[in-house]
Formats: C-alpha cells, sequence, structure tokens
C-alpha cells in the first residue's frame, strides 16, 4: 500500500476511534489525529508544525470568539427578541416570503464577512427562535441555518473562497458578483420554499408573539440595534469605502459592537456574558485548532498531495465528480485551496468565472462536514440538540439539490457565460 | 486542590511548555542570513535609508551595492520578495557574491521582503532553512513565507484594495510585497516597503530592473519573462538568444489591469525598465509530496511527475527534477541575456556585470560551487 | 569478401541518401507554396509570440505589419494573414480583453479572410508553453484554416499540427527552433 494511503487511513482512524470510542472532543481528535499522522509520517513530533498549523485559523477563531460576544451582547439587551418579533410582525401572513426574507437575513453577515460562521452566530441565531416558535422541528431549524450560512459564505460581495482559489491561479477578485449569485441565490430560495412547505403547516401568529418578549423595543427604541447598525455599517465600510474607514479588523468591529451594547437596551454583566459566549464558542474554536494542525500535517507529509493528484486521475467522463467531492473535506478553505486550485485547472476551457462559482459553492458545503461539521456544530448548539450529525442528516435534500444546481451550471457554464456576461 | 483544578493546571504546564519550544525554534528565524559578498563591493546600505519608517523594522533589508566608477546603467536586482521561492534568492545571493563589475552600478536586495524570512506559512508544512553546501562549508539559508510576518502586519482585511487603483485582492495578499506597488509612506507596513522600493529606484537613478520570483509547476506563468512594454524589444531579444542556448523562456506583457505588481508599477511609475522572471519550484506546488529540505534542493516530486503522465493538467515539470540549481541557473542565463540585450539597445549606456556563471556551470557544479 | 561488402554497403547507403535528400528537395519545392504581400501579422490567444515572429519577418525584411489585435477591418489591401496562435492569460490581461471576446475575434479575421480569399499561414512557435488547454482551441481554428503552417518542434510533440495537416492536406514546416522559423518564413513570399 502507498505510504501516504497508510498515513491518511491512520489518521482517519485515529479521528474515528477518538471521537466514536473514546468520546473525546472533535477538536482533540483531530489534533490527535494530526500526531499519529506526523509519528507515521516519520517526522517524529512536529511542534513547530503543530503550532503553526494549530494557529493557521488565528483570525477566524477571533473572528468567531467576538461574533459569539456581540451575539451574546445583543441576546442580554433584548435587541434579538426585537428583531424576531419584527420580522414576524410583517411577513407571518405570507409564510413562503417570510421563510425567503429570512434566508436572505441569515447569508446577510456571510454576504459581507465571506465566512459562514458568522451568519450561524448572528442573523442565523437570531432566527432560530422565530422558526422554533413557528413550529419547525428543531432539526430542521439547525439545518435551515446552517444551509443559509453556505448560501451566505458563497453569495456576493465578498467570497473568502474565491479569493483563496484566485490566489492560487494568479486570479484577481474581480467579475464574480454575478456567478456567485447565480450559485447561491436560487438554491437558496430553493432551500426556504423546500422548508416552508416540508416542515411550517400552520401556526397561530399570536401565540408566537407571545413567545416573543416584544416589550424592549418599547422601552430603548432604535437606540436598541446601534450596535448591530454599527457592526453592519462598519463591516460593508471597511472593504467598500475603505478611504473613510480606518481598517480595525473584523474581531475588533464586533468588539466595539459588543461594547456599544452595554448602553443600548437592558443592563448585564458585560464579564459574565462574554465568558459565557467563549464557552460556547470553544468547541468550534478548538476544531478548528484541531483543522489547523490536520491540514498542516496532511501537506507535510504529502497526504495532501497524493489527494489533490489522485483527483487528477479521474477519467474524463467523470471528472465532474471531483468537483462533487469537494463538500467531502470538512472545510470550505481548505477544500477550496486543496482541491480547488487544481480543478481550476482540470476545467480549464470553460469560462474561470463561473467555474470557479461553482467549485466555490461545492466547497463551501464542506463546512457542514465531518470531521469539523463546523455549521452542525454550531446549529446544534443554538437549537439544543446533541447529535450535531442529526443536523448534517436532516440537510441531505438542500445539500444534493445545491450540488446538483452546481453541476449543472458546470457543465452548461460557456453557455450560461454567453447569457450573463 | 481538586482533581479538576490539577488537571486543568496539568493541561497548562503542557500547553506552556509546547508553546515555549514552539516560540524557540519561530524566535530562531529572527536570526539573519549571512552574506560574503565579492571583493567588487562597494558599500551596503538598508532599505530604511531610502523611507525612514522602515528604520529597525524587520524590512529594513539589507543592500549591496557595487559600483564600477565608470559611467554606464544602473542595474536593480531583487531576490526574496516572496520568500518562499529560494531560487530568486539565491540567485540574487550568487550574483552579488561573485560579480565584478566593470561598467555602470548595480544594487542588489538579496531578501526584499525580509519581513517574511522570519516566518512560515500555516498548513504548508514548509521546512524553515535549506542547506548549501559550499567551499567555506555547509551555509544555512532561510526559507520563508510569501508574504511580511503577520507580527509585523495584522489583522488582515477581509479584502486588499489596491492603492491607488483600487483592484480588490483576498486579504492575505495586503502582506504581498508584489502586490503593494507603489506603495505609500503612510500606508501599511509592506505598502512603506513597496514605497522604499520606489524611491531606491528613483533615487538611485535605475534604468534596469529584475523581480527574481519562482511559481507552483501548474501556474501557467512559468519559465517566463514578464515583461513592461517599455522593455518589449529587449525581452523578446533575450528570448530568442536563450534559445539558441537550448532554454526556452515565454515572454509575456505585463497586464495592465494587473495592479500592484513590480513589473507594471516600476514600469508606470518610474523611469526604470523591469523585468520579472519566473522558474518552476515543486515546493510551492499544491500537488507535491512530502514538503522537506530536499524538495526545495533536488525539486523531485513523485506527485508532480504522475501529474505530468496524466496529462490532465498544463505542468511545467521536468520528470528528472526542478533543482535549485537549475533554477537558479536559468534566474542567472534570463538575467544576462536581457542585460546583454538591454546593452545592445543602450550602447551609450551599458552595465557589465562579468564573473558571473552560466546556466552550464551551475548544472555541472551545484549551486554551493559559487558561493563564498 | 567483408571488405567488399561493406564498400557496397557505404555505396548504397550514400545513394539512399542521395536519393532521400532529392526528393526530399523536392516535396518541400512543392510544400513551399508562394504567398504575396503585404502581409499581417495577428495573434490568436493574445501570447507575446506573435512580436517574435514580427522580429522574424522584420529579419526576413518583409513588408508586414504585427497588429495583435487585428480585426476583419484590418484586412483591407493585405494580401497573406499570418496567425500566430498561443493562449497568454498575462497577454489577455494587457490586451484587456476576455477570452471569449479573443476567441470571437479570431473568429471573425478568419472568416473574412477566407472570404477576400486572403490565405492564412499558421505559425506556431511558443513549444509546449502555448499547447494544450486554453492554446489548443486557438492553434485548432487557425490551423484547420490555414493555407501553411510552421512549427516549431516542440509544440508538435504529440503531432497534434502534423495530424491537422495531414487531414487537411496542409502544408507544414518543422522547425527545431524558434530562430529556425524565420528562413521558411521569409521563403513562403515572392
Amino acid at each position: 500500500m502507498n505510504r501516504e494511503l497508510i498515513i491518511l487511513l491512520g489518521m482517519l482512524a485515529t479521528f474515528a476511534v477518538s471521537i466514536f470510542k473514546l468520546k473525546v472532543p472533535a477538536g482533540i481528535s483531530l489534533m490527535l489525529a494530526a500526531v499519529v499522522g506526523a509519528l507515521i509520517g516519520g517526522e517524529g513530533l512536529p511542534l513547530r508544525h503543530l503550532v503553526e498549523g494549530g494557529f493557521g485559523f488565528l483570525e477566524a477563531i477571533l473572528i468567531i470568539a467576538t461574533a459569539m460576544i456581540f451575539m451574546k451582547v445583543m441576546e442580554a439587551t433584548g435587541a434579538l427578541a426585537s428583531i424576531n418579533a419584527g420580522i414576524l410582525k410583517t411577513f407571518y401572513r405570507w409564510p413562503t416570503l417570510l421563510l425567503m426574507v429570512i434566508v436572505v437575513f441569515v447569508m446577510f453577515p456571510g454576504m459581507l464577512t465571506g465566512l459562514s460562521s458568522t451568519c450561524i452566530l448572528t442573523t442565523g441565531a437570531l432566527v432560530a427562535p422565530v422558526l422554533l416558535a413557528m413550529g419547525m422541528p428543531k432539526l430542521a431549524v439547525g439545518s435551515f441555518i446552517a444551509m443559509a450560512a453556505i448560501f451566505g459564505e458563497v453569495a456576493p460581495p465578498i467570497s473568502i473562497p474565491v479569493m483563496i482559489i484566485g490566489g492560487g491561479v494568479d486570479m484577481p477578485y474581480i467579475g464574480f458578483a454575478k456567478p456567485l449569485f447565480l450559485v447561491s441565490f436560487p438554491a437558496a430560495i430553493f432551500t426556504a420554499v423546500f422548508y416552508r412547505y416540508r416542515y411550517i403547516k400552520s401556526f397561530d401568529i399570536e401565540q408566537v408573539l407571545s413567545r416573543l418578549d416584544t416589550t424592549v423595543y418599547h422601552k430603548f427604541g432604535i437606540k436598541l440595534f446601534l450596535p448591530l447598525v454599527f457592526v453592519v455599517i462598519y463591516l460593508v465600510g471597511e472593504i467598500s469605502f475603505h478611504d473613510y474607514f480606518p481598517h480595525l479588523g473584523v474581531p475588533l468591529i464586533f468588539m466595539i459592537g459588543a461594547l456599544l451594547g452595554i448602553f443600548s437596551g437592558e443592563k448585564f454583566n458585560f464579564l459574565n456574558v462574554s465568558r459565557q459566549a467563549l464557552r460556547n464558542a470553544m468547541p468550534v474554536m478548538a476544531i478548528l485548532v484541531g483543522v489547523g494542525m490536520f491540514l498542516q500535517i496532511l501537506t507535510l507529509t504529502g497526504v495532501r498531495g497524493y489527494l489533490a493528484v489522485k483527483a487528477l486521475y479521474l477519467p474524463n467522463e467523470i471528472k465532474y465528480l471531483a468537483a462533487l467531492l469537494m463538500p467531502f473535506m470538512g472545510s470550505a478553505y481548505a477544500s477550496a485551496s486543496v482541491i480547488g486550485v487544481p480543478l481550476v485547472y482540470v476545467f480549464l476551457g470553460k469560462n474561470v468565472l463561473i467555474v470557479t462559482a461553482v467549485l466555490v459553492v461545492m466547497a463551501s458545503l464542506g463546512d457542514l462536514m465531518p470531521p469539523p461539521s463546523l455549521l452542525c456544530a454550531y446549529a446544534a448548539q443554538i437549537v439544543k440538540e446533541k447529535n450535531h450529525f442529526k443536523i448534517l442528516r436532516k440537510s441531505a435534500v438542500p445539500i444534493a439539490v445545491t450540488m446538483l444546481f452546481g453541476l449543472l451550471i458546470l457543465v452548461f457554464s460557456e453557455e450560461i457565460a454567453a447569457v450573463i456576461f | 486542590m481538586n482533581k479538576k483544578n490539577i488537571v486543568t493546571y496539568s493541561i497548562l504546564c503542557v500547553a506552556l511548555f509546547i508553546g515555549g519550544m514552539a516560540a524557540h525554534d519561530f524566535l530562531q528565524m529572527h536570526e539573519e542570513d549571512v552574506f560574503k559578498p565579492s571583493a567588487t563591493l562597494t558599500k551596503t546600505g538598508r532599505l530604511g535609508d531610502y523611507w525612514q519608517g522602515l528604520k529597525g523594522t524587520s524590512n529594513d533589508s539589507k543592500i549591496f551595492y557595487f559600483d564600477s566608477g565608470k559611467p554606464g546603467a544602473t542595474v536593480l536586482l531583487l531576490g526574496g520578495t516572496h520568500p518562499n521561492e529560494p531560487a530568486g534568492f539565491i540567485t540574487a545571493t550568487v550574483i552579488l557574491e561573485n560579480v565584478r563589475i566593470t561598467k555602470g552600478k548595480a544594487i542588489i536586495l538579496p531578501q526584499a521582503c525580509e519581513s517574511g524570512f522570519t516566518c512560515t506559512d500555516p498548513f504548508e508544512g514548509n521546512p524553515r532553512y535549506f542547506h548549501i553546501k559550499t567551499k567555506s562549508g555547509n551555509r544555512k539559508f532561510r526559507f520563508g513565507s510569501r508574504v511580511a510576518n503577520p507580527l509585523d502586519q495584522w489583522p488582515d482585511p477581509l479584502v486588499y484594495t489596491h492603492y491607488p487603483s483600487g483592484s480588490k485582492y483576498s486579504g492575505f495578499e495586503s502582506r504581498n510585497l508584489n502586490r503593494s506597488y507603489p506603495g505609500r509612506p503612510d500606508g501599511s507596513f509592506i505598502e512603506q516597503t513597496a514605497y522604499a522600493i520606489m524611491q531606491l529606484i528613483k533615487t538611485g537613478k535605475v534604468d534596469v530592473a529584475f523581480d527574481l520570483h519562482e511559481a507552483a509547476p501548474e501556474i501557467p506563468i512559468i519559465n517566463a519573462i514578464v515583461y513592461h512594454e517599455k522593455g518589449e524589444m529587449i525581452a523578446l531579444n533575450a528570448v530568442l538568444s536563450l534559445e539558441m542556448e537550448e532554454l526556452r523562456y515565454k515572454p509575456e506583457l505585463s497586464p495592465k489591469n494587473f495592479r500592484g505588481l513590480s513589473h507594471r508599477e516600476w514600469g508606470d511609475n518610474t523611469d526604470v525598465i523591469p523585468f520579472l522572471m519566473e522558474t518552476s519550484n515543486p515546493i510551492q506546488g499544491r500537488l507535491r509530496g512530502k514538503t522537506d529540505e530536499e524538495l526545495i534542493l533536488k525539486g523531485i516530486s513523485p506527485r508532480y511527475k504522475e501529474a505530468l503522465e496524466s496529462g490532465a493538467l498544463n505542468i511545467e515539470y521536468l520528470p528528472s527534477g526542478e533543482p535549485l540549481k537549475r533554477r537558479v541557473g536559468r534566474h542567472l542565463a534570463g538575467f544576462k541575456a536581457i542585460l546583454e540585450a538591454y546593452n545592445e539597445e543602450y550602447p551609450e549606456k551599458q552595465a557589465l556585470l562579468e564573473n558571473l556563471p552560466d546556466y552550464s556551470d551551475l548544472m555541472e557544479k551545484g549551486v554551493g560551487a559559487f558561493l563564498n | 569478401m567483408m571488405r567488399m561488402s561493406k564498400v557496397t554497403l557505404l555505396t548504397v547507403f550514400v545513394l539512399m541518401l542521395f536519393i532521400s535528400l532529392l526528393s526530399a528537395q523536392k516535396a518541400s519545392a512543392d510544400k513551399t507554396q508562394k504567398f504575396e504581400q503585404p502581409v499581417l501579422i495577428s495573434s490568436a490567444g493574445q501570447s507575446a509570440d506573435v512580436k517574435l515572429v514580427g522580429m522574424l519577418a522584420k529579419k526576413r525584411k518583409l513588408n508586414a505589419t504585427v497588429t495583435p489585435m487585428a480585426k476583419a477591418a484590418d484586412l483591407k489591401g493585405v494580401k497573406t494573414l499570418v496567425i500566430v496562435p498561443g493562449f497568454s492569460s498575462k497577454g489577455l490581461g494587457a490586451a484587456g480583453v476576455s477570452q471569449k471576446d479573443e476567441l470571437n475575434r479570431v473568429k471573425s479575421l478568419v472568416s473574412e479572410a477566407q472570404k477576400l480569399n486572403i490565405p492564412i499561414v499558421l505559425v506556431h512557435i511558443g513549444g509546449n508553453a502555448r499547447r494544450k488547454g486554453n492554446s489548443d482551441t486557438f492553434n485548432k481554428l487557425v490551423g484547420e484554416a490555414s493555407k501553411q503552417m510552421i512549427v516549431v518542434a516542440q509544440g508538435d510533440e504529440d503531432k497534434f499540427f502534423t495530424n491537422i495537416a495531414d487531414a487537411k492536406k496542409i502544408p507544414i514546416v518543422i522547425v527545431p527552433k524558434i530562430v529556425k522559423a524565420a528562413k521558411p518564413l521569409g521563403n513562403l513570399f515572392k
């Protein structure tokens, strides 16, 4: 058997035994798998590489930590409840439209940050109680917000996975708005409609509203939303009007937003809320550290190259399958950089902007998949479900439909390019 | 102390130990590489001489000046714009350790983005050093990151907007020197670095400039000479003369809409005629197998061979490998051919750099034979 | 006996060589059709190879204009169209056009030339680097429309151009190097 294959199998087996048999948290299991991979690969215990990989997602970890604090603050001030009530009151008469509005609303932070976690941590967490109150089962709610987070990550104006692929093939981030819109919005709308008819029968608006606190808004008025407005304006401003908005970075923007929260609504203990937020975010942050180590060892030992080259050997007729395998990398960014870059070359001859957009939607689905199952883990936390794999299972239909959409766009990329460009 | 606390503190101690060990390794990378310039060295300087904002920072990069004392053209050579592309850095080192200048001036920055030499890129599993056997013993060189160390510029924006064009790149590129030209004095750390290099070109009245790079074997712009439209005839003549030596280079015209790169911004903003060269470097490639020092030096990647044979990609990779000596040899041959073509085009203002090894010398004797 | 046979062998060998050289001469004479000037040299794929071919033409003192982005209107007064195929993303960026725009331009240029009975000569000098992937779209398009091909050998290692030439009965000259393309290019013209 091939050396790289043995290393890969050793790493996967370690992960599986650790997580399923020994019930060790996913983050730690990934770290163990990385250590075992390095040992099998004859690298000994490469501390530098493990630490370097562990810090690879430092910025994402900081974004998650601060976004989580921000959201907990928003919850504590009563802003969340008010928005929930507002959305519901405005759109409850048209449940299909309501779900479409909700899906785009959840996508919004991801469209700006290019990070699916921000969707699920902010707007996703925001709408979950509304959906639950409307009678949507909790697994469906978890799956719905996780899917919306994926579409948010892909949708324009900002898509980090596109930039990752672009960095690999020397392609500037220009002209992606239409292709990204095409691969994300139709699938998002489909998901909204599907969940509407599949899971929401009829609901009593009064009963739903009675479960939500609507008094806070009357007490504090528009001031309640000041932190949210600041965060959205600054995130957009920093990207689109960089000359007027000094560069703070996403984590600092979220922290300032959280601090503004102290003065915007109900009183709360900032330290306690932050502690609670970080405790919630800890498993996902640990997963990111673990994934980082895992990726670093995959590269160090040559397994990454092995996987990428094997993908090339796929016969011509089934090279589309390689694109369909992208989600199974378990991380949008990893998938974009490891398989996305070579696949752009595999599909040379087709419209590169559309091909990249499709590869990105495929890669982004990776955020749902094990080993880290990042979005599912978050969604599970939000809807208080212990087994996050159940959320993944619940998402099978929208995942399949999204991949099918992507595949069709890939096959007909030239025809589509002729129409949209 | 209860059991839970003992566990907590033990974990903390282990983490501190691991952190300490790793920190020791990372700190080592701040030790500077040693250069042994040729006897014709006139003076040394630092990038901070051209913009005070860089003084004392990790991009206060070393500059080597060679002045023949005779009028002629001034040549600028940058290696190490991307510290994970060692052929550029080592070619500049070979030149500054051997050159004998008989006409004009040469200014050499072997590590243009020295900050990037103080760290490696996460997830890439790259080695920190590579060793080359020379007459004076085994010499150690750093292998760094494509971009500046985040300790010098952080955090990255989500989207990097190039100044002044407004072109957008991924946030990571905000630390990439070769996306930051022409730079600005009040800009980011790396924009200031770019600004200092532009100042060097302007105040040093540089006539012809080189930026030496490498790229992954699957990148289309490889084994190439990228030229600004000002240098078209020089580049094309060089390509033809290199072909006579059995060395093929793709001539590539610098795109006007790809902003922030040396071959575009140097040419547009100063009088210099810029050239950028690329060789095929397997350790940068995404298809590479095991990542280690040997891959830098020998450039043998069975995975790339396999990918080449699959025919699925257009790959520039020799089945026998892309060793450092070949990559340095190509850069040297390209540098000399372009300079010759320049001298032919501007006979009244020539730069003559002698005692530089040929491609065949490198292939025969290896890089170490040409390092002091 | 041994000696005798060696001499015979040598004689036969020299004779064969002579004959084959003669026939080769004849074949290449047959192959080398004559084209008229002025010549328009254009690119298909915007690689800088077109400029190199321009330099070769200048060396052979041809009455040639290099217009990488030539359009149908540029064919006015032109007697021969030389197209240098080869894709370059940097080149397209330099010209500020998309791959699709470029393909459409080349298609319309080729069809206009055919309409006006202006013969097309393909000159491919980029070797491996301008083959496969995006380049072959242009290589095939121009190759099939051409009346004559001059190709640097490295670009025809898989017989891509030779196969087109055989199928369409187009004369083809394979040269070992870019500089060696100058002579056959010059010889095409009266």
